[in-house]
This record gives C-alpha cells, sequence and structure tokens, in this order.
C-alpha cells in the first residue's frame, strides 16, 4: 500500500516533485521587454519556456518583470507561493501545463473546489480548477503549452484578476 | 363627376407633376461618382501599456501609443496586459483594442456616405462599434482562421487559443471561413467546431474530438489541410486553408504588405465603394437550431 501511495504521489502533485533545484540559474531574458512585447514574442512560439512562463506570471502580478536572472524569478515567485518550493525549476525546459495551472491558480488565488481546499494546490487539479473557470483549454498537465495557449491564458487569467470571471469571447468554453 | 373621372384627373396631375420634377432631377442622375479619400484614424484613449507599429515607416520599432494621435493605415497595436486602447475612425467607427490583444488598422477610406474598414486580429479582444445612421459601412476583421463582416453595428470578438469567439450586440455580423458563412445573430454568440471548424485549430490537431460523433472525412481533410492562406491585416481568407497558428508547426510570422506611395487625398474612381450583399439566410435553419449555414 505504501509502495503504491509512493508511485501515486508524482502524479498526484503534477511530477513536481523534486529537490529545489535550479537549473541554469543565471539565463537572462529580454531586458526591459515591457508586457506587449512580451506577449507578442510568446504569441509566436511553439513552446514556452520555464523562464518565460515565470516572467508572464510576474507581470501578471506586478504589471513588469524586474529579475535580473532565471533563479531571481523563481526566488521571488517562491516567497509568493506561486512556484513550490520542491520544484527543481530548468530555465529552457518547455513549461508544463500541470505547473502553469499551479502558478496560476496561486496567482489568481481562484477559489478551489472540494480536493483543492481539503489537500492543497497540485498540477492536476489546479489544472481541472482552471478549466472549469474557463482560464486554461483542454489537454493533459504533462503536455507542453504553445504560446498562443500560454498568451490567451495569460489574457484569460489578467481579466479574472480584474473582474472575477472571463470574458466570453476568450473563454474555451463559451462562457458561464 | 363620376369617381373614375375624379381617378383620372388625380392621375393627370401626379404625371404632370412628376414630369415637372423630371428636369429638377436631371443634375443629381450626371453627379460624379463619390471621390474615395483615406479616413483618420484616432486614439481617443490609452491605458496601460500599448505600442504601436506603423509599417510605413519602414522600421522596425515599436512606439508607445499616445491618446489623441493620428495613425495612418497599416499600423499594428499590441497592448499589455491591463491595458486598453480605444481608437475612433471618424464618426464611423470605434474599436476598442482589450488587453493582450494585438491588432492591425490596414485600410480606413471614405467614398461619400459610404466607409471601408480592413482590420486584422493576431490575437485577443477588439469590441467594434459602427455608427450606421452615418452611412453604410463595409467593415471587416481578419483572423487566421476568418473573416468577420459587418452586418449589423456592434460585436464582441476575440482570438485566441480556442479560436476565434464571436459575440454580437447589434444586430447581426456574418463569418466567413472559406465557403462557410454563418451569421451571428444580436445576442447570440458563435460557438459551433463542427460547422466551421474554428475553435478546431487548437485543439491538438485532433478533430475527433471535436464533437462526440466525431467529423466526417471531408471535415477532417479540411482541419488537416488548412495552409496557405494569410489572415492578418486585411488579408482575409484564402479558400485553399490556412496557414496560422496549429500548436506543434510553426506558427505564420506577421506579413506587413509593402506600403505603397501615400495615396493623393481624391482619387477618382469609377463607382463608390461597394458594400457587399447581405448573405442570404437559409431558411428555414437547417438544423432547426437557430443558426443559419451555408
Amino acid at each position: 500500500m505504501v509502495a503504491l501511495a509512493a508511485l501515486a504521489l508524482p502524479a498526484w502533485t503534477g511530477g513536481c516533485s523534486g529537490t529545489g533545484t535550479v537549473e541554469a540559474p543565471k539565463a537572462e531574458l529580454v531586458a526591459g521587454e515591457g508586457s506587449p512585447g512580451f506577449l507578442d514574442r510568446m504569441s509566436s512560439q511553439t513552446e514556452v519556456s520555464e523562464n518565460d512562463a515565470m516572467r508572464g506570471i510576474l507581470m501578471l502580478l506586478d504589471g513588469s518583470d524586474t529579475a535580473k536572472t532565471f533563479a531571481d524569478r523563481v526566488s521571488a515567485l517562491r516567497q509568493r507561493g506561486v512556484v513550490a518550493n520542491h520544484w527543481d525549476c530548468k530555465a529552457a525546459r518547455p513549461i508544463a501545463r500541470g505547473r502553469l495551472a499551479y502558478m496560476l491558480y496561486q496567482a489568481c488565488k481562484v477559489p478551489g473546489g472540494v480536493v483543492l481546499t481539503l489537500t492543497g494546490p497540485s498540477g492536476r487539479y489546479c489544472l481541472r480548477e482552471l478549466q472549469y473557470c474557463g482560464i486554461m483549454d483542454s489537454g493533459s498537465m504533462f503536455g507542453s503549452v504553445t504560446g498562443l495557449q500560454y498568451v490567451t491564458a495569460l489574457t484569460r487569467a489578467d481579466v479574472y484578476m480584474e473582474t472575477g470571471k472571463v470574458p466570453e469571447t476568450m473563454n474555451p468554453v463559451g462562457g458561464r | 363627376m363620376s369617381r373614375s373621372g375624379i381617378g383620372a384627373l388625380c392621375l393627370l396631375a401626379f404625371s404632370a407633376a412628376a414630369l415637372a420634377a423630371a428636369p429638377a432631377k436631371a443634375p443629381d442622375a450626371a453627379k460624379p461618382p463619390a471621390k474615395v479619400e483615406a479616413g483618420k484614424v484616432t486614439v481617443v484613449s490609452v491605458s496601460g501599456p500599448a505600442q504601436k507599429l506603423i509599417a510605413a515607416k519602414g522600421k522596425d520599432k515599436w512606439e508607445a501609443v499616445k491618446a489623441g494621435e493620428e495613425l495612418p493605415e497599416n499600423t499594428i497595436i499590441r497592448t499589455g496586459l491591463r491595458a486598453k486602447v480605444v481608437l475612433k475612425f471618424e464618426d464611423r467607427v470605434e474599436v476598442t483594442v482589450k488587453s493582450g490583444s494585438q491588432m492591425g488598422v490596414s485600410e480606413f477610406r471614405k467614398a461619400g456616405a459610404a466607409s471601408k474598414v480592413r482590420m486584422g486580429l493576431k490575437y485577443g479582444r477588439v469590441r467594434t462599434t459602427i455608427r450606421r445612421e452615418k452611412g453604410p459601412s463595409d467593415l471587416r476583421i481578419a483572423t487566421a482562421v476568418a473573416t468577420l463582416s459587418v452586418r449589423g453595428s456592434g460585436c464582441d470578438s476575440g482570438f485566441g487559443s480556442s479560436g476565434l469567439i464571436v459575440k454580437s450586440f447589434a444586430s447581426d455580423w456574418n463569418l466567413q471561413y472559406g465557403t462557410h458563412r454563418r451569421t451571428v445573430r444580436q445576442g447570440e454568440k458563435h460557438k459551433d467546431p463542427k460547422k466551421l471548424g474554428i475553435l478546431a485549430t487548437q485543439q491538438d490537431n485532433d478533430p475527433g474530438m471535436l464533437d462526440p460523433f466525431g467529423s466526417t472525412n471531408t471535415e477532417k481533410n479540411k482541419y488537416l489541410h488548412w495552409k496557405g492562406a494569410s489572415g492578418f491585416l486585411g488579408g482575409g481568407m484564402n479558400p485553399s486553408g490556412f496557414k496560422g497558428i496549429i500548436p506543434g508547426k510553426k506558427p505564420a510570422k506577421l506579413v506587413i504588405p509593402t506600403p505603397t506611395p501615400t495615396p493623393p487625398a481624391v482619387q477618382p474612381v469609377p463607382t463608390p465603394v461597394p458594400i457587399p450583399d447581405p448573405v442570404p439566410d437559409p431558411d428555414p435553419p437547417p438544423n432547426g437550431n437557430g443558426h443559419d449555414y451555408q
């Protein structure tokens, strides 16, 4: 039983278990990039790296990204609880859908359902919650996120933080 | 006098009046066609980070958008998070570019009372309000998957990873993808991936997942062969397919048409700006759910 639980744990946490290491901590991004340019650059990419994804989350929270390196971004987001302390972070690795959902869920402070309330945030249930809210598109938690999906999710989250709902013309389920 | 006599007198009187009025109308008939003029696009307000790129300058340099400035044709505007830009096309059209959007104005012309506006939406949301009482407007918004053309006077449209979603808040709008056409009625929202395939673009390239009954072979072929079209800056749709943002494939690069020399303020044209005929609605709707398809 214990072995089964140990096997299931990585899946439960969205494959995000780790020791909290940061790979390529000095990785930098374009300096002085505002959110219009960032969204434009992201919209044309086939995948979104963890470094870029965290820049977008910081822009969502603060309006701009003042961190200079990847390690700074991870540190800033860990302090706010947006990035879990046990995550192993790699700057160039494509962000998984579950991880992005976790970060957006924490950033937007979405009121979760029963499972999230009882067990705390996890990639799997944050993704399901955000799909229910209309912030994220359907898909597996282990899959990567395209640039346009990322831009759309970030925009939806931005509007959600302002108004508490996702605009109908951006909602994958057509609005509720 | 009998009734028939009174009727004949009235008929004669009307005929005489019509003949008398005919010479007065002759000058109107000889009136030259309306001249096409370039309209002015003004930035009404800006909130949050927003930038513009003027293609006519030939530089790939984004500059901040300022309220009150005039924008030439072939201008691209992009907004960041928590930003909004309101554009006014003289007294005809008002466009609100909402946060996280990129759109372009490729053309704004006026010919008498008629106006012609061509815009493109790369991603994000725009709200379009048209003042129909000022005259007929030929307005089109092109996205990578479909073209939205005016039939009514106001709609919200958004293009993102879920495809193009349109909601009309005033009157009807036409939506065209290749040979498919759809009318989005007032208060109605377009959301039917099976018929148009618009929402299919970002569904992991799996057309079979679009609806519980699967798709026909024709539909699958269309989804899998969208290529070759340009959808930005008024490029419209190429019936041969789609070139755009499909997961796993490199998306189309934004192509700005080569700027032509600044047209003269007045250009003689043989006919006024063409206003497209409204799309005929099939009657009754074939699927009985209030939507009309062609």
